[in-house]
């Protein structure tokens, strides 16, 4: 008896290449039921009237067309909660990139040889490292009120008035309720955000300056160009697709801002509708009162639209305009060579 | 919020010494094992501390160094809690039952205790056996809150909550020449006389002590006196004259800078028990036990505030909290779920013990009887007899303002009085605000 298969296969050898399917198999189905799905699902959902009242009793799902965009956008506090993100996505980081951009040039300036680079590099970044809800804990701490270190800090520096704010009784007269005041928290907010992330910014733009070849910077100098010529003529073209890379992370990772922002919210304080950002909405939407799934998914679907756009026009301002330009010039050359 | 949480903390590890040194109460323990965990949802260790000091002591089970709850039949208790802060205790359970995990039983307060009670997640208490005949001897506004629309009762509670004024006797003398219980009773029998009493003591004591910690604390007092609750029959909103009135008050306050702006459960609010800045707090039974103790900064009198306080009606009889303990329909041991809630809201032996040792103030007419006939007196207090008081303001408890929307509905108040009262907003954008904010929160109720 012979069995022929097995010895054929054998002079065959293995054939490898459907293993790499199986490789990648993994990611595939994780990414269809925990991201696709999802995705795919939250949109769907976006359409339908879906809720749980506030007696529990189940509503829907049946299909209602625009409704929920239209109750979002009319009546409901997204524009305001998409202000208030944008607000304070963009007083965290544009003094952000700015400070990033410094400390990165100065970190990697071959004629400055700052000291104890690492040291400073490791405690710039250290914010990073603690948990966001930690942080905020601490600030909501820090700015307590009527007696608090913040203010405790300004009695001392006789920003507020020193003898009031000693007695207990007369404290709240004088001391300063931030988390009450709209434009306070916001820029409390922004600020933890600016400190956690600069660091950040920072390494990854000091590995896009060190990858600018040396010789460039060597050929400006012998050249006579000024440093700050170097940096506007040089660096910040060549740092463009890190920079690019720096801003949409940073976009996506502002507009879905939950954290900071839900810790430092005092329960019943009036700031909240200058705080509250779109991720916030669409958890109160979702979790708070009535469980209206409809509107919370036409939330995130706007949310998702809004960064695509942003995405896609920070990407067409930032683009390599040279290379189109002679990609360009490169086709009409071709052109008029057939012709 | 974690500060509280660490407090509550603290205050359980004092409150857990005291009834260790008393002797303990004994009770039979027939109920057979399921080999299963036993699984209750609460809001904070209040409820824990209650079986760990008393239900397992009494059937005889045991508590192990880290807090771990054996049973004598060798099955074991787990808790799960969730803080009330912004509404996440509500959210984590409505998402565990409506996933069907296993509950064995959940704690509702009063402020969405109707949300439960009128739902399919929570049991008839005649379904673990035990009778409506059994609850004869509880406060009727109790069972009227946990009987659903179908006259079923779901649920039962260990603890009336009528509510009192709460003030510091050497501040009131001080500043208000005030020297008995009955003196101060005048300075605040309604809120024209509180607020001229208010007025006084920031005068006096220019600006150091204020009568009350904050506005919130009034309108504790004000929400369950509503003669309407938020929502009516038809799903609407009804923002009634109290609430204007309330929006007022609390600007006038805020004006003239008459209370200590501690916001309830905050920090300062927590402190101001212990120290000068606050005069009085409106506080129900279990907040007197349970929060201002621990907050005294003393253990007996002489240390801290403690035994300097007295209790007095204040301007309106209320109600503050309530917990109800409710069996889950997930629940595996409906057995326990009886012994648990009889020991705790239903037999008069059981019940009495726990009050005399924790100063709680148990839902049995008959424990509280017995207690105040054998002369009651609470040296936290000075030696008063605060029961008595309790005893007659709870018939008074009228629960017609009651609604499931309580909780988040207060919170977006909360929001537009700070702001109406800081000037940031005029009385008809906060108000029209704060509607908004319910219709977005719930929409399937209306507001005109």
């Amino acid at each position: 008896m012979t069995n022929r298969a097995p010895k054929k296969r054998h002079a065959k050898g293995v054939d490898t290449s459907r293993y790499g399917y199986f490789f990648i198999a993994p990611f595939f189905l994780i990414y269809l039921v925990f991201q696709a799905y999802p995705l795919l699902n939250t949109i769907y959902l976006a359409f339908q009237k879906y809720m749980i009242t506030g007696t529990n009793k189940v509503v829907g799902p049946t299909f209602v067309g625009l409704a929920n965009f239209k109750n979002v956008l009319v009546k409901g506090s997204t524009l305001q909660a998409f202000e208030n993100t944008a607000v304070m996505w963009l007083i965290n980081f544009i003094p952000q990139i700015l400070l990033a951009l410094l400390l990165a040039k100065w970190f990697t300036d071959t004629r400055l040889k700052i000291r104890g680079q690492g040291a400073f590099k490791v405690m710039i970044y250290m914010p990073n490292i603690i948990t966001a809800a930690s942080i905020s804990v601490l600030f909501y701490s820090l700015f307590a009120y009527p007696q608090g270190p913040i203010n405790s800090l300004l009695a001392q520096l006789g920003v507020i008035d020193k003898a009031l704010y000693a007695d207990s009784g007369t404290a709240a007269l004088t001391a300063i309720y931030f988390l009450e005041k709209g434009w306070h928290t916001r820029l409390i907010i922004a600020f933890i955000n600016f400190w956690m992330w600069y660091g950040h910014t920072m390494i990854v733009l000091i590995a896009g300056m060190l990858g600018i070849s040396p010789s460039l910077f060597e050929a400006a100098e012998v050249d006579g160009a000024s440093p700050n010529q170097i940096f506007t003529k040089i660096t910040l073209p060549l740092l463009k697709p890190i920079l690019l890379y720096t801003l949409i992370t940073s976009l996506i990772g502002g507009m879905q801002m939950y954290d900071i922002p839900q810790m430092m919210q005092m329960q019943g304080s009036p700031a909240k509708t200058m705080t509250m950002t779109v991720t916030m909405y669409i958890m109160e939407l979702v979790y708070t009162g009535t469980k209206d799934y409809g509107r919370g998914a036409a939330v995130s679907v706007l949310l998702f639209l809004v960064t695509a756009v942003l995405s896609i026009i920070l990407f067409y301002i930032m683009r390599d305009k040279d290379a189109t330009r002679e990609r360009k010039a490169l086709k009409k050359a071709r052109k008029e060579a057939r012709a | 919020m974690k500060k509280i949480v660490a407090l509550i903390m603290a205050i359980m590890m004092v409150c857990a010494l005291v009834p260790a040194m008393a002797e303990t109460y004994t009770t039979d323990f027939d109920v057979p094992a399921t080999g299963e965990k036993f699984v209750i949802y609460a809001w904070n260790d209040e409820f824990k501390g209650m079986l760990q000091n008393y239900y397992i002591p009494a059937v005889g089970g045991t508590v192990a160094e880290d807090g771990t709850m054996t049973l004598p039949n060798g099955d074991q208790i787990e808790f799960v809690v969730n803080p009330n802060d912004n509404g996440v205790y509500q959210q984590k359970l409505d998402a565990a039952l409506s996933a069907g995990e296993h509950i064995d039983m959940f704690l509702i307060e009063a402020d969405y205790a109707l949300k439960y009670v009128d739902s399919g997640y929570t049991l008839p208490l005649e379904e673990i056996g035990i009778t409506a005949d059994q609850l004869a001897k509880q406060y009727p506004y109790t069972v009227t809150v946990a009987t659903d629309s179908n006259g079923q009762i779901k649920g039962s509670s260990w603890q009336a909550a009528p509510g009192l004024f709460l003030y510091r006797r050497s501040l009131a003398e001080k500043y208000l020449g005030v020297k008995s219980p009955e003196e101060m009773q005048e300075k605040v029998k309604d809120w024209d006389t509180f607020l001229a009493t208010a007025r006084e003591v920031n005068e006096k004591s220019a600006g150091a002590t204020k009568l009350i910690p904050s506005n919130g604390d009034v309108w504790q007092v004000v929400r369950t006196v509503r003669s309407t609750p938020w929502v009516d029959e038809a799903m609407n909103l009804v923002i009634d004259d109290q609430v204007k009135w309330y929006f007022d008050f609390a600007k006038t306050l805020r004006d003239e800078n008459l209370t200590a702006m501690a916001t309830p459960w905050t920090e300062a609010w927590n402190a101001g028990v212990g120290n000068d800045s606050i005069m009085g707090y409106f506080f129900s039974t279990w907040g007197i036990q349970w929060t201002m103790v621990g907050n005294s900064g003393g253990s007996k009198p002489g240390e801290g505030t403690y035994g300097d306080w007295a209790a007095v009606n204040g301007p309106q009889p209320y109600y503050w909290g309530g917990t109800w303990l409710t069996a889950a329909t997930t629940c595996s041991n409906k057995a326990l779920a009886k012994d648990i809630i009889e020991y705790f809201t239903i037999e008069t032996g059981s019940m009495q013990d726990y009050c005399l040792k924790s100063k709680d103030y148990v839902n049995n007419t008959e424990a509280i009887q017995a207690i105040i006939d054998a002369g009651f007196s609470f040296d936290f207090l000075g030696g008063q007899d605060h029961y008595s008081l309790f005893q007659a303001v709870t018939p008074l408890i009228d629960i017609s303002a009651m609604s499931a929307y309580d909780q988040n509905i207060n919170i977006c108040m909360d929001a537009e009085v700070n702001a109406y009262a800081s000037g940031e907003k005029d009385y008809e954008t906060a108000i029209q605000d704060f509607k908004d904010a319910v219709v977005d929160m719930y929409p399937e109720l209306t507001a005109e």
